[in-house]
């Protein structure tokens, strides 16, 4: 009772100092009530060991003491140990040899701002016979921009795959830290709270992404724009305002509560097991005493 | 009579099989720990081996082509990009300019899973923006490494409290302190002497325990024995620190339970609290600038520069007159010659910049040196990692020697682009190499000792003014 009533008095604390800021931004009701919960399983999770502990130890310090050990391992020892494990197994590319494979293949394709690379010749000798003209300041448009252009798009797809990779990669720690939480209560807490906080790797990944699917579509429409109105070879070519007002603000839509969550399942299962199984060790233990 | 009294304590633990538990629970703790400090230092040598074979087999390419390019033999390689010239070897053929772990690298993960341990310095001359900063995944960073320095500074205080907790108030609930009151015994010498056995086994059960876990891991015991002395004996004080605490606690406190959550309390402040606080407050009072600004920055000042790249290189070759070639004209041609100019121009506008943000991460770090005193958890830390070479102190000081190095690099090879020259055989031999020199900084840890030791007498001194004050109160509780 009394960590339901500090839990409660902390969130309605909580809501009242984030409603009453000025700058914060989207405050979601949903999402806070949705972590009230989420905590107060947990507490509720510790509150039945406390009891299971307490009933079948020989004396209060002997319970204290298990309940220290139980503690100490779950919440310290166990996310250290996750990350270890995660990390001994699935490591991440040093930050050079990442650069260096992206390099790699960058040099494999085409590059935007090298006219003269064999890949570049490549697309030269496509567009010409494509539009059936003999050079390049024939073409309807200036071929800078469209080499550009593909260069860029060249580049954009060589990060996508190797930030996929790390994304795999990461996926692939997550199933240790899943399998985990089913060792430790604090786990699913942890990656619950930070999801619904829009704290999480994956948040930062939903908005990363999102960035970046504007940065391409911002490139394209300068490419574009230099491609359709200069010449070829007139590098002084300058855009009006209207290139400026045409192209749409940058804005983000963070996922919803029912996305998250719906995402997060497993983590909310093995906590709603915990909870289960700890009440149900309380009842087998209340019989027999 | 405190001997029987020892003898009896000696032999209740050991049948409450206090020191078997404790004994098995720290060496799998240790063997654990050391174990994934290990890991990474392995990670951490494969990565600059990996990068250095990658190396040699780019250099034994350049010597074939070189050789060919001697011979007069035609090779298949654009011009451009022939090993011959200078800019290729400066971008193309960068050293590898390595951090090598320390013997004792595993006891503290420290800064190593942050920061990079081999960057490969070209002629972009955008060293300063040169991201140090490692690959990784941001739950790791969060939940941090079980790594034997979070055995000792985290969780081997709380195996003390468990171990000390009740060291007083158990006789007195037991109702032998009374008996015990009544004989001719020094209450406080008896209580320190039962606090000191514990310490005692402890002591007696880790050293052995760590010297297993390092030598399972392959570290050399013999050669590193100062070192491992060292990390032992702050290990030692530290655990020292906290049964004083205890005997202060229980002194203090009246029944096992309040005994337990003071130490645990205490153990939440000194532990979690303080070192986070002062990290804090160090990160708030002098935050680092954006480095996204930084480079912001940096590709405005190389903008302007693009445009006025032809007065820019004449004012460098001004400044510079031993690049300058008799015939001007094959200078006005080269296109790298601006771009170096021009470069030079951009890195001496950014040097207020760079010294701006490393200025801020001084001042970081004379506050987290100043406030350390406050916690024995944040000495012990501080200590493990120079014991580790792991900490920011290292790091930094591994920067200033790749900004060292690069300026070499630079040094080297902008002038044989200058001067029009062709690399051989002989110039690709005498490339700068970089060797990693040890950080010679100032140790802290005789002070770190010191405050620690400085702590025990203090916790020492209040017990015996609180025996002082309650004498016949202790017993009658």
């Amino acid at each position: 009772m009394p960590i339901f009533f500090i839990n409660t008095f902390l969130f309605a604390l909580a809501a009242f100092l984030i409603d009453s800021l000025q700058d914060f931004g989207k405050f979601s009701p949903g999402a806070l009530l949705m972590l009230y919960a989420v905590y107060l399983l947990y507490f509720a999770v510790f509150c039945n060991l406390t009891l299971i502990v307490s009933a079948l130890s020989k004396n209060s310090s002997i319970a204290l003491v298990i309940l220290l050990g139980i503690w100490m391992l779950s919440c310290l020892g166990a996310p250290k140990a996750a990350a270890n494990f995660a990390d001994a197994l699935y490591p991440y590319p040093s930050r050079q040899e990442f650069l260096a494979e992206v390099n790699k293949d960058k040099e494999k394709g085409l590059n935007g701002h090298n006219p003269w690379s064999k890949e570049a010749q490549q697309l030269e000798k496509e567009v010409l016979k494509k539009y059936k003209v003999d050079s390049l300041s024939q073409l309807p448009f200036n071929f800078d921009g469209y080499l550009m252009q593909k260069g860029e798009e060249h580049e954009a797809e060589i990060f996508f795959k190797h930030y996929a990779l790390l994304k795999a990669q990461y996926q692939n720690q997550s199933t240790i830290y899943r399998a985990l939480a089913w060792v430790s209560p604090f786990l699913p807490t942890r990656f619950l709270s930070m999801a619904i906080a829009h704290t999480d790797y994956q948040a930062h990944w939903n908005f990363a992404d999102a960035a970046e699917k504007y940065r391409v579509a911002l490139q394209k429409a300068l490419n574009d724009n230099f491609a359709e109105n200069s010449k070829y070879g007139d590098w002084e070519y300058q855009a009006d305002k209207s290139l400026w007002k045409s192209i749409p603000k940058f804005s983000y839509e963070p996922p919803s509560l029912g996305f998250i969550l719906q995402e997060n399942l497993s983590n909310l299962i093995v906590l709603l097991f915990w909870l289960g199984v700890s009440f149900a060790g309380l009842y087998f233990i209340s019989q027999k005493l | 009579m405190l001997f029987y009294h020892l003898k009896y304590e000696f032999i209740s633990l050991f049948r409450n099989r206090w020191i078997q538990t404790l004994s098995f629970l720290l060496l799998i703790m240790c063997l654990f720990a050391a174990y994934n400090g290990q890991q990474k230092v392995v990670k951490r040598v494969e990565d600059i081996q990996k990068a250095k074979a990658e190396v040699q087999k780019g250099d034994s390419l350049a010597r074939l082509v070189l050789d060919s390019l001697e011979a007069g033999h035609e090779v298949s390689i654009p011009e451009w990009r022939r090993p011959n010239l200078p800019t290729t070897i400066g971008f193309r053929h960068p050293r590898v300019a390595d951090m090598p772990p320390a013997p004792l690298a595993l006891i503290a993960v420290g800064q190593s899973d942050m920061f990079t341990h081999y960057v490969q310095p070209t002629l972009s001359g955008e060293d300063f923006t040169m991201n140090f900063s490692e690959l990784s995944s941001p739950v790791q960073l969060l939940f941090g490494s079980f790594d034997l320095a979070f055995v000792l500074i985290y969780l081997l205080p709380l195996v003390v409290i468990a171990f000390s907790y009740n060291l007083l108030s158990a006789e007195r609930e037991q109702g032998s302190l009374r008996l015990l009151a009544s004989q001719h015994v020094y209450l406080l010498a008896w209580l320190f002497q039962k606090a000191m056995l514990r310490f005692m086994i402890l002591t007696i059960v880790i050293i052995p325990v760590i010297v297993i876990a390092l030598g399972v891991q392959g570290v050399n015991l013999a050669d590193n024995l100062r070192a491992i002395g060292a990390f032992l004996g702050l290990s030692i004080v530290y655990a020292l620190f906290w049964f004083s605490l205890a005997l202060g606690v229980n002194l203090v406190g009246k029944s096992s339970s309040g005994n337990a959550i003071n130490l645990l309390a205490l153990w939440v402040f000194l532990v979690l609290l303080v070192p986070s606080a002062v990290n804090q407050l160090a990160n708030s009072l002098y935050p680092l600038p954006s480095r996204a600004q930084m480079i912001n920055n940096m590709r405005v000042l190389q903008a302007e520069a693009e445009k006025e790249q032809d007065k820019i290189l004449d004012n460098y070759l001004r400044n510079h007159p031993e690049l300058a070639q008799k015939d001007t004209s094959a200078q006005e041609e080269n296109w790298w010659f601006g771009y170096f100019a021009a470069q030079d121009l951009v890195r001496n506008k950014m040097r207020p910049i760079v010294a701006q943000y490393d200025g801020q991460l001084v001042q970081q770090q004379t506050w987290i040196n100043q406030w350390r005193f406050l916690s024995p958890a944040i000495l012990l830390q501080d200590s493990f990692q120079e014991l580790a070479q792991t900490s920011t102190r290292h790091y930094q000081s591994y920067r200033e020697q790749i900004m060292a190095f690069t300026e070499s690099w630079r040094g080297f090879l902008i002038p044989l682009v200058f001067k029009d020259q062709k690399v051989d055989q002989k110039i690709l031999a005498s490339l700068p190499r970089f060797g990693y020199q040890i950080a010679q900084l100032e140790s802290h840890y005789g002070w770190n000792l010191g405050a620690m030791t400085a702590y025990v007498l203090l916790l020492w001194g209040f017990s015996v003014l609180v025996y002082q004050q309650k004498k016949t109160g202790l017993a009658l509780g």
